[in-house]
């Protein structure tokens, strides 16, 4: 154990540091996400009858981070034994306040996805990975492909999509469908969306925003190319929502939700692109993440609350008045973002390793 | 001239990282900037190519001012940087697909170009690995492919060959020559004397953040100049080593 201990040291130092080193304590789209679900989203969650799923995906982020997190690649520089890996796993997982906001909504969401995480930190095959090769040539303009193929691998879009596909099960399963779970689950999607929302330079990390840099394209370009990308990734769960409430709940209330769609859409596209350049943080795939704004967050979920309650309303006008105000947000936002990258390019280089 | 640089100073808090860097390179020359680690050579590249915004001091490419139009500065350099500035998540082939549009190259333009060049960089067979996936040298070649994919007047290029095998090495120096030849300017940033020697016309040596040293080659060997200015570290007594 002693001869352990600067190493273990060493890793809580780094988790610490990353987490207050900026100035103020940051936390995550996630945690925001997590705690509103075990805190007070029981009624989502009646509407996800395919409760497993989640705490799957929850206890399989829950292994992965214990395999993630320190420094990359250090610890298996060391002469460690078996033993000696499971403590620096332990210990990476105990000191991150992300690990046990997540074990705790594991353990509501299913408590088995806690068993498997568990299970997984302590043997986890090594799974030897071939070379990724592209599918073949796409029609899609390339910076948008490569937006999109690099969201699909994080948890997150996994977690939106999953709660859409639900959702449709659950309009298969219920003719009946309830009206409060058709405006409700477009914002769970969108907030569960909301790291890549709010840091569309996440996935990039820092050489792939230095690409942007060194192509011939204006501030302006970026941050439309990135509001294109999110318009797509956001777009197509809220598409499967839409198409399922359409179906059970016929026109005008299909209606309702694409106007909730599409003012989530805007205001997520507004304030995640301000916020892509001021409070930028690095996401990887197939990992939950931390770094982003706790302030960035909590308005996030205060402006996805406002399509939802303007759905559940009834007043028809009250929705249009809230998409007008999203698209003009949307508009002064994505413009703003775009001249001020120029400005920021250094500081959003810094803050992406 | 086709590089000019004037009075460059970049400052990180009250680190000094460049201190006043004059630079010239002309059309059809091939410069190269050397000196030891945290010197600021890749400092002053990045501000050269606008990645980074410089503290103090102006960047004149190709007759632009770079603060002043800096995407017309873009279009007309080419550039392999020293993280090599890829994307994860696209192939080695998609990168170049990406840039040859942004440029003006048209995707049958495009697609002859990076075709040609990944042969030459023995890359072809490779090209629909991601890059995430790809190798150090691979993701180099890749980054160097973009970098010339457009014909630019002007390349910079930080540490063309470390970690490239001889032969790929050998058709990268075949391409910079000839590229010289033709009018563009090449700026090179490397640790390997000899390799920089065979190549360059002109060279400055960088120190603390300042040039101390500057010349063509052949009036002196580039190592005498080079130890001359930067003196290697005293030697220790190993006993203890092998």
């Amino acid at each position: 154990m002693a001869r352990l201990g600067p190493l273990l040291w060493g890793l809580v130092t780094i988790r610490w540091r990353t987490l207050l080193g900026r100035g103020n304590a940051e936390l995550t789209g996630e945690v925001l996400l997590l705690l509103a679900a075990a805190l007070g989203a029981e009624r989502v969650l009646a509407y996800l009858p395919q409760l497993p799923l989640p705490g799957v995906v929850a206890g399989l982020g829950m292994a992965w981070l214990a395999l993630s997190w320190g420094p990359e690649g250090a610890p298996g520089q060391f002469p460690l034994t078996r033993g000696d890996r499971m403590m620096v796993r332990l210990t990476e997982v105990a000191v991150n306040p992300l690990s046990w906001v997540l074990f705790y909504v594991s353990a509501r969401v299913s408590p088995w996805a806690v068993a498997l995480a568990i299970l997984a930190m302590f043997e986890w095959p090594a799974v030897k990975r071939g070379k990724r090769v592209s599918a073949g040539p796409s029609r899609w303009p390339a910076l948008l492909r490569k937006d999109v193929r690099a969201a699909v691998r994080l948890l997150d879009t996994m977690i939106a999509g999953g709660i859409a596909l639900m959702f449709l099960s659950y309009a298969v399963r219920e003719p009946n469908m309830a009206i409060e779970a058709a405006w409700i689950i477009p914002v769970v999607v969108a907030i569960s969306n909301s790291n890549l929302a709010l840091n569309a330079f996440g996935t990039d990390q820092g050489t792939g925003f230095d690409r942007y840099l060194l192509l011939p394209m204006t501030g302006a370009d970026i941050v439309r190319s990135k509001t294109q990308s999110l318009f797509v990734l956001l777009g197509a769960p809220m598409g499967i929502v839409s198409l399922a409430v359409f179906w059970r709940l016929g026109w005008a209330m299909g209606g309702t939700i694409v106007i909730e769609c599409l003012s989530l859409l805007l205001l997520m596209a507004g304030w995640g692109a301000w916020t892509s350049v001021h409070t930028p943080f690095p996401l990887r795939a197939y990992r939950f993440t931390d770094g982003g704004s706790v302030l960035s967050g909590l308005v996030a979920f205060a402006l996805c609350l406002v399509p939802g309650f303007a759905a559940a309303s009834g007043l028809w006008w009250v929705r249009f008045v809230v998409l007008g105000l999203a698209g003009a947000m949307a508009w002064q936002l994505v413009g703003a973002a775009g001249r001020r990258l120029e400005s920021r390019r250094e500081l959003i280089r810094s803050r992406l390793p | 001239m086709t590089i000019r640089a004037t009075g460059l100073v970049k400052r990180f808090g009250d680190f000094t990282a460049v201190a006043g860097v004059d630079l010239s390179v002309e059309p059809g020359n091939i410069h190269g900037f050397l000196g030891p680690n945290g010197s600021g050579k890749s400092t002053t590249v990045k501000m050269l190519t606008g990645l980074l915004i410089p503290t103090a001091g102006t960047v004149e490419i190709n007759g632009i001012s770079l603060a002043a139009d800096p995407v017309a500065v873009k279009r007309s350099i080419g550039v392999l940087p020293e993280d090599l500035a890829l994307f994860d998540a696209l192939t080695l082939w998609e990168h170049l697909a990406l840039a040859g549009p942004l440029y003006g190259l048209t995707a049958a333009e495009t697609a002859e170009r990076a075709g040609q060049l990944l042969r030459y960089l023995d890359l072809f067979d490779e090209r629909h690995t991601e890059a995430g996936q790809a190798s150090y040298g691979m993701r180099k070649k890749t980054a160097f492919a973009m970098a010339l994919l457009h014909n630019p007047k002007t390349l910079f290029l930080d540490e063309p060959f470390e970690g490239i095998d001889p032969s790929s090495a050998e058709n990268m120096r075949e391409l910079l020559v000839n590229l010289a030849a033709k009018g563009a300017a090449v700026f090179i940033t490397s640790h390997i004397l000899d390799v920089v020697e065979k190549l360059v016309g002109t060279y400055s040596i960088l120190s603390g953040g300042k040039v101390v040293a500057s010349g063509r080659t052949g009036d002196r060997p580039l190592k005498d100049v080079y130890f001359e200015h930067i003196p290697r570290p005293a030697g220790e007594d190993f006993t203890w080593l092998g």
